[in-house]
């Protein structure tokens, strides 16, 4: 590569990282404001203007709000429904992938069809809020993950990965004496941790995230989940639940409404912003294997 | 005899191929046994979640009535079909979801193509590592959040209106204007969308031949004529299978930016199928008709998925 620092070089790389560093701006910006407005006190949080830095620091809001029935109970059910979904879907992804990597089996081509025949066209809402009646999970904690469990992308993009598997490795250990089941679960699975952890992460943002199959399936509010609550205080202005439950009237709260949203919204997303640059590099490889066959 | 020796040899022959056949088919089926046992489970999840609903869309071509069940309400055809197009909400819905649809591939998707484009042009690796991954977040939010976000932004005390005031305008409720709101979803859109969606591209750059920029350099091609000459050509084949399948997409303008930015003032512009669908069936409880939407959607968006994929089949054959 020449090393010419030329006029054209200079003004580019110029434009370039101008670009970068505002585009980086428009997505730190926002972020850092509502961090700023969460652990401002109660006199500073309803300031107008731009704030780099609370201009009183304070605790108080994630106090208030971390000890609230309600949060509890929210996050409890995000846990919940997180990990059990995710174990729940990798398990049944991997159960339905592992046969459908065989390209001897039997039937396999009809299967796989019924697999891809679901990304494509569904129920829809009403039908599968039936089905989901009909089963009396209406309101079941169960109906949080259950529903989801069943997802022909994730079960397409395990397969893919399978498929690089050579099947000598299986030849070779039916010959030492395994059998169908230990070659599954013995050999085969710990070859797959890569898309196992692939598709833990996929599924784990997918049920952390989602709300909307929450907010049709369950009525009781013990059973609401993070991104619900966020949802009605951000939409519906219903940040009176909250306060009521932390006592008091306005006068006497410790806490503002815009800190107490900030703070809400950081304990929501918290989890994902620490964790997402370690898992990106699963991600982009899964998305590849399953754009690859897609 | 002759003839009758062998034409028994012959049958002999067909019964005993037959025989092997359905031989090895159980002999498949009892030698897969475990695998079919493994699978099992993953097809009763299928079963009740994706296709039990295929049962109730029936109800598309019904009067559903909750006390009926399924089995009881009466048939009554395409009544709701023909509702669909003779009622102005729905043409109005449709509309804006075309709009929305192709406004977001308009401008979303050669962003994400100069993003990557300009990613590939940071010669600093720490610094494009850390803007590829601060990029990514916007994609792991949910709408919920992402909403959030913009509401406190284009609130009438938020920074945007800030901005505003300072050059002299006036300050608005930017979400509940019909002139706002499209331009609105357009932009989040591609600042959610930008990041992630440049991962493929950027994956397509790498796999440029180095050669061509290096004989481009002989011809003392700068920086800017490489990017148009050799590294756009290059993504042309990308560009094209993409956009094709995003073209499968379009009845999807996307639910859940719209429905956690949306309000009933802005329905005229905002309502999409998708959203349609929800407040007919959930909201109005009308589930027949909502049914019938969203079969409508479901099959005309496999049509054009087929479509689409055919397309894309005869591309990726005769290439760029």
């Amino acid at each position: 590569m020449l090393n010419r620092k030329n006029k054209e070089d200079i003004v580019l790389d110029m434009v370039v990282y101008t670009f970068m560093i505002i585009f980086l701006l428009t997505i730190i910006f926002p972020f850092w404001q509502l961090l700023v407005d969460s652990f401002s006190s109660k006199a500073t949080a309803n300031e107008l203007g731009f704030k780099l830095w609370p201009t009183e620091f304070s605790f108080e809001s994630y106090k208030e709000v971390i000890l609230t029935d309600v949060v509890k109970m929210a996050y409890f059910n995000t846990i919940y429904r997180t990990v059990l979904g995710t174990i729940t879907c990798v398990l049944i992804t991997f159960c339905a992938a592992y046969p459908l990597s065989k390209r001897k089996l039997p039937f396999n081509k009809i299967l796989t069809m019924m697999v891809i025949f679901t990304m494509f066209f569904s129920g829809g809402l009403i039908p599968e809020y039936l089905v989901v009646k009909n089963l009396n999970l209406i309101n079941n904690r169960l109906v949080l993950f259950l529903p989801l469990i069943a997802n022909g992308f994730y079960i397409m993009v395990m397969r893919n990965f399978l498929y690089s598997i050579p099947e000598e490795l299986e030849e070779s250990a039916f010959l030492d004496g395994a059998n169908e089941l230990t070659i599954a679960f013995k050999i085969m699975m710990p070859l797959s941790k890569p898309i196992i952890a692939t598709i833990s992460l996929f599924a784990a943002v997918l049920f952390w995230n989602e709300w909307f199959q929450a907010m049709i399936y369950v009525r009781d509010p013990d059973k609401t989940v993070l991104q619900l609550l966020l949802r009605r205080i951000i939409q519906e202005n219903q940040i009176s639940d909250l306060m009521i439950e932390m006592g008091g009237d306005d006068a006497t709260k410790p806490v503002s409404e815009d800190s107490v949203r900030a703070a809400t919204m950081f304990i929501t997303i918290g989890p994902i912003i620490a964790a997402y640059p370690f898992a990106q590099k699963y991600f982009i490889r899964g998305m590849m294997t399953g754009a690859v066959k897609g | 005899m002759k003839n009758t020796i062998s034409n028994s040899v012959i049958n002999e022959i067909g019964l005993t191929y037959k025989n092997k056949k359905r031989g090895k088919l159980m002999k498949d089926l009892r030698r897969y046994k475990f695998l079919y046992l493994l699978i099992l489970p993953s097809i009763l999840a299928f079963i009740i979640f994706k296709y039990a609903p295929l049962y109730g869309i029936q109800i598309a071509f019904k009067d559903y009535k909750f006390s009926k069940g399924i089995w009881g309400s009466e048939w009554v055809g395409f009544k709701y079909f023909i509702k669909m197009f003779s009622e102005d909400t729905f043409l109005l819905v449709l509309r804006n979801t075309f709009i929305i649809s192709f406004g977001k591939i308009l401008t979303a998707f050669p962003c994400a193509i100069i993003f990557a484009i300009i990613l590939n042009e940071i010669k600093n690796i720490r610094f494009k590592k850390i803007s590829q991954t601060i990029s990514y977040l916007p994609h792991f939010l949910s709408w919920v959040v992402i909403a959030g976000v913009f509401k406190e932004l284009l609130s009438y005390n938020g920074p945007v209106n800030g901005l505003v005031d300072l050059f002299g305008g006036q300050r608005t409720l930017f979400l509940i204007k019909q002139n706002y709101f499209v331009p609105i979803i357009l932009l989040s859109n591609i600042w959610q969308t930008i990041g992630w969606g440049s991962i493929i591209y950027l994956a397509a750059i790498a796999g440029i031949d180095k050669q061509l920029y290096e004989s481009a350099d002989i011809d003392g091609a700068g920086r800017i004529k490489k990017i148009i000459n050799i590294t756009l050509p290059s993504l042309v084949p990308v560009m094209l299978i993409l956009f094709l399948i995003r073209i499968g997409h379009v009845l999807n303008a996307g639910f859940n930016q719209i429905f956690n930015l949306y309000t009933p003032i802005v329905y005229d512009v905002a309502d999409i199928l998708d959203t349609y669908t929800y407040r007919v069936g959930l909201e109005n409880m009308q589930f027949s008709y909502s049914t019938a939407i969203g079969l409508f959607k479901n099959a005309f968006g496999v049509s054009l998925m087929l479509f689409v994929n055919n397309l894309t089949k005869k591309v990726k054959k005769y290439g760029i």
